[in-house]
């Protein structure tokens, strides 16, 4: 447990204050040793900044005991606090500028450190068949070990969520505090996510939405997911942050075709014509993001089956060779080679097997 | 005076008695022969008069009527002869013994009187001993043949004096020995496991198959080694026990291909039909129904070198033999059944050029010729083939090298286990090898764990197997396990058995 933790939990948790104030206090003071000096120097700092800063409040409230008083606030509601400096901050948040300085997480918290991630949003004008595709793909997704970053609006995010609540890969990002959640969304859809998948927030409990929380927290949704998936939207649609954040991350955008005068469809048909992928089936997203290789590492294979499969890594062996090879016998060959025939980890040429690159 | 004796003639492989009645009366001399005898044995009335006469005995001056009972049969072969000289010279009066008619008179006469050798002794003096007859009198030259039968008195004469005298109680004549010794007869073969170098899939494969009775496809190209893969298979199969022999040896008598000096099939055969042999040579027939080259690679190999070169029909009328183990040749006037369970070795090329899928050549047949090659081959015959493995060229530093390889002495050890477990497994069924099972005796000695039944499960799904292929992998998985003396079907071997078939690769 560090100071500095402590520090940042304390200072998100307890203060309302600009984020550009807390991400300089960040820069500037992330090396100090301790609490006091940490509260000094901020303090210090954003009376510099802000007009009737009352420094003798704000230093007040860095102490130990504050820090567990937040702790065990959270604790109750069941919220865990991940600061930037702690070891499960997912990394993806790392690379972008601006980043969440404290997240507030509630459910499955190993979902944010999960290898392959995929973002879908949608507007809440979706058309029924559009919502249903939606739907589909994060089901198939999801069911194949993606986990789906969504937002939490109904229309396109509910669609996503529908599909990937099953397999409990969803992760939905409120933009507002966990207090107030429940006041603008289904409350039994929120309590579904949190007990199979997981929900963040970038805010403390306490924080009640403001409209511009909303293109902030598509940042959130942008950066976290391998690509983006973006189901519809009209050009004045909220999705529009999320495409440009998702360019601005280098994320890969994906979206729908729709026909022309389809006024749900103008952001996706602005998205492929500006270099987004076209998607019409599932295959189009897991080619360009890679996933398969996620499914292949979960193959559990026996000590054997693995000296086999790398010696016949690159090029293309006999069974002769293979004896060889591996010093096994006949005998014990010829049923792991079976097995990895029928788990298509290799084929069969002729007399000679070779692997089935990724 | 009437008169009669005894012979045997044979339908197919069994024999049935012939009684050979003989009357002479007085009347213009004539001699007639009825009873349905076909063209050899009308041709006995010849060959019988000269050799009377020409053993110094009297031929009668009269009519002589022979009938051939049951008179409603074909009597064919010349083994009749000596029954006919021998009820001729009763009847008209020359003393013999009342226990000519105990006596089984097989064997045919040359215008000296003396006594040729016949084929078809063996299984004629088996039927006949089954039917109870015990005394027999048989050519000389087949001698060593009935030699091999035990609990009867065979007395092989040189001519029709002898058998004359034997009958009259003139003269004593020793009998037959009789023996079950096969092993004297053994050949030594020219090839050897050992002589084959690297190739391991193979010789599991050959080791497997032999141990089982199953059937193997070779699938390689030109100077791979498949005809010299082939050739070995003899070399490790199991000695034949007695009866298999005899069984064996039975057939070759009926057609005519025993060597008289061995008088019985005492290696396992292995037939090599040639691409022009016609369906009749090979699966039997022909105006005698004659029993074919499959019928004499009962209880042995059936090698088809070059598979596709066959014609069609051909292949095509190897099916039902393959599934029964026996073939019926029906002819109009007789319906004949021949055991035919044989182990059929294949082999073939993978293409018309035999290039496709080799390291050391580049294919250059277009796709429809492949299809066409591969089509000749058709889908249930493939079936029925249990081991299909691809074979190709080895290295040339693997085949100069001087790497220790297992003997075929080394192999046929295990192999001769795993078929001891087999007969004892199979000893109140009627069969010999794990290959013969049928769904019913799948189901009572191959029982499957759920492990393996799963394996099987997904090889269906992920490899495309078809239904037939279900008890042909299971029957091999059962031979592997014999190989490995366990007593219960185990997941790997489960997975080695599939190996053998995951591929279609013609």
């Amino acid at each position: 447990m560090t100071e500095l933790r402590k520090a940042i939990v304390i200072l998100d948790g307890s203060f309302d204050i600009e984020y550009k104030y807390k991400r300089e206090i960040l820069n500037k003071f992330s090396t100090i040793e301790n609490l006091g000096e940490f509260a000094k120097a901020s303090s210090e700092y954003l009376s510099s900044k802000i007009e009737n800063f009352n420094e003798k409040s704000y230093v007040k409230e860095f102490t130990d005991k504050k820090y567990l008083e937040l702790c065990q606030l959270y604790n109750k509601k069941g919220i865990i606090a991940i600061t930037e400096v702690d070891d499960n901050y997912p990394s993806e948040y790392k690379q972008i500028s601006l980043n969440p300085i404290c997240l507030y997480a509630k459910g499955n918290i190993k979902l944010l450190n999960a290898k392959n991630k995929f973002s879908i949003v949608g507007s809440r004008k979706t058309t029924p068949a559009i919502l249903k595709i939606t739907e589909d793909f994060s089901k198939m997704l999801a069911d194949n070990g993606v986990v789906i970053v969504t937002g939490v609006a109904g229309g396109g995010d509910l669609s996503a969520v529908k599909g990937a609540i099953s397999s409990g890969n969803i992760i939905c990002i409120l933009a507002s505090g966990f207090d107030n959640a429940y006041r603008e969304y289904s409350r039994e859809y929120i309590k579904a996510v949190e007990k199979s998948g997981l929900i963040i927030s970038e805010h403390r409990p306490s924080v009640i939405s403001m409209p511009y929380f909303y293109p902030i927290r598509n940042r959130l949704i942008a950066g976290l997911g391998k690509g983006v998936l973006i189901t519809s939207g009209s050009y004045k649609s909220g999705t529009r942050y999320t495409y440009d954040f998702a360019l601005e991350y280098g994320k890969d955008v994906f979206a729908f075709p729709y026909n022309i005068g389809v006024s749900s469809g103008e952001i996706c048909n602005e998205i492929i014509k500006n270099g987004g992928y076209l998607v019409t089936e599932v295959e189009d997203i897991i080619t360009v993001c890679n996933f398969e290789a996620q499914k292949k590492v979960e193959i559990n294979l026996s000590d054997r089956e693995k000296v086999v499969l790398q010696s016949i890594k690159d090029g293309n062996y006999s069974v002769d060779d293979l004896i060889l090879q591996t010093g096994l016998k006949i005998f014990e060959l010829l049923p792991v080679l079976t097995t990895l025939e029928i788990k298509k980890l290799i084929v069969k040429n002729g007399s000679e097997y070779s692997s089935i690159t990724n | 005076m009437l008169a009669k004796v005894k012979s045997y003639a044979l339908l197919g492989l069994e024999g049935f008695l012939v009684d050979v009645e003989c009357d002479v009366c007085n009347g213009i001399p004539s001699f007639d022969i009825v009873g349905l005898p076909d063209a050899s044995v009308k041709e006995s009335k010849e060959r019988v008069r000269s050799a009377i006469k020409n053993s110094g005995k009297k031929f009668p001056n009269g009519k002589i009527t022979i009938n051939l009972a049951p008179a409603d049969v074909k009597k064919q072969g010349s083994y009749l002869d000596l029954a006919v000289a021998v009820g001729i010279l009763k009847a008209s009066g020359v003393n013999m013994s009342e226990d000519v008619c105990n006596f089984v008179l097989i064997g045919e006469l040359s215008l000296d009187g003396s006594l040729r050798g016949v084929q078809g002794v063996l299984p004629l003096i088996i039927s006949a001993k089954n039917s109870g007859y015990t005394k027999f009198i048989i050519p000389k030259e087949n001698a060593v043949e009935a030699g091999f039968i035990s609990g009867v008195d065979v007395y092989a004469l040189e001519s029709l004096n002898q058998a004359v005298s034997l009958l009259s109680l003139e003269k004593e004549f020793c009998k037959v020995e009789s023996t079950s010794d096969i092993k004297s007869v053994q050949k030594s073969f020219d090839v050897d496991m050992a002589y084959v170098k690297g190739q391991a899939l193979a010789k599991r494969a050959i080791e497997v198959a032999v141990a089982g009775g199953h059937n193997v496809l070779f699938v390689g190209p030109p100077g791979a080694g498949k005809t010299m893969l082939a050739k070995c298979i003899p070399t490790i199969m199991p000695d034949m026990s007695f009866e298999e022999a005899l069984e064996t040896t039975k057939i070759h008598s009926v057609a005519g291909v025993l060597r008289n000096e061995d008088g019985i099939v005492s290696t396992r055969p292995f037939m090599t039909p040639h691409h022009t042999a016609s369906q009749i040579a090979i699966v039997g027939g022909g105006q005698n129904a004659m029993p074919g080259i499959i019928s004499l690679a009962h209880n042995g190999v059936l090698y088809l070198d070059e598979m596709p070169e066959y014609p069609r029909s051909v292949l095509e009328s190897l099916r039902q033999p393959l599934e029964d183990r026996v073939i019926t040749v029906t002819r109009t006037k007789a319906s004949v059944q021949y055991p035919a369970s044989f182990m059929l070795v294949a082999s073939s090329n993978p293409c018309p050029c035999g290039n496709l899928n080799s390291k050391n050549g580049e294919c250059k047949c277009t796709l429809s010729q492949i299809q066409k090659y591969k089509s000749k081959i058709s889908g249930p015959l493939l079936d029925r083939i249990d081991l299909q493995i691809s074979v190709d060229g080895v290295e040339y530093s693997d085949l100069i090298s001087d790497k220790k390889e297992e003997s075929s002495e080394a192999v046929k050890r295990r192999v001769n286990i795993a078929r001891n477990i087999q007969r004892a497994r199979f000893d109140c069924d009627n069969i010999s090898y794990n290959a013969e099972m049928s769904e019913k005796h799948i189901k009572k000695y191959c029982a499957l764990s759920s492990d393996c039944e799963e394996i099987i499960k997904t090889a269906f799904t992920e490899l495309n197997l078809s239904a037939r292929a279900r008890s042909r992998i299971i029957k091999v998985a059962r031979t592997i396990a014999d190989l490995e003396l366990s007593e219960n079907i185990m997941p790997h071997h489960v997975l080695e058995a599939v190996n053998y078939r995951s591929n279609l690769t013609l």
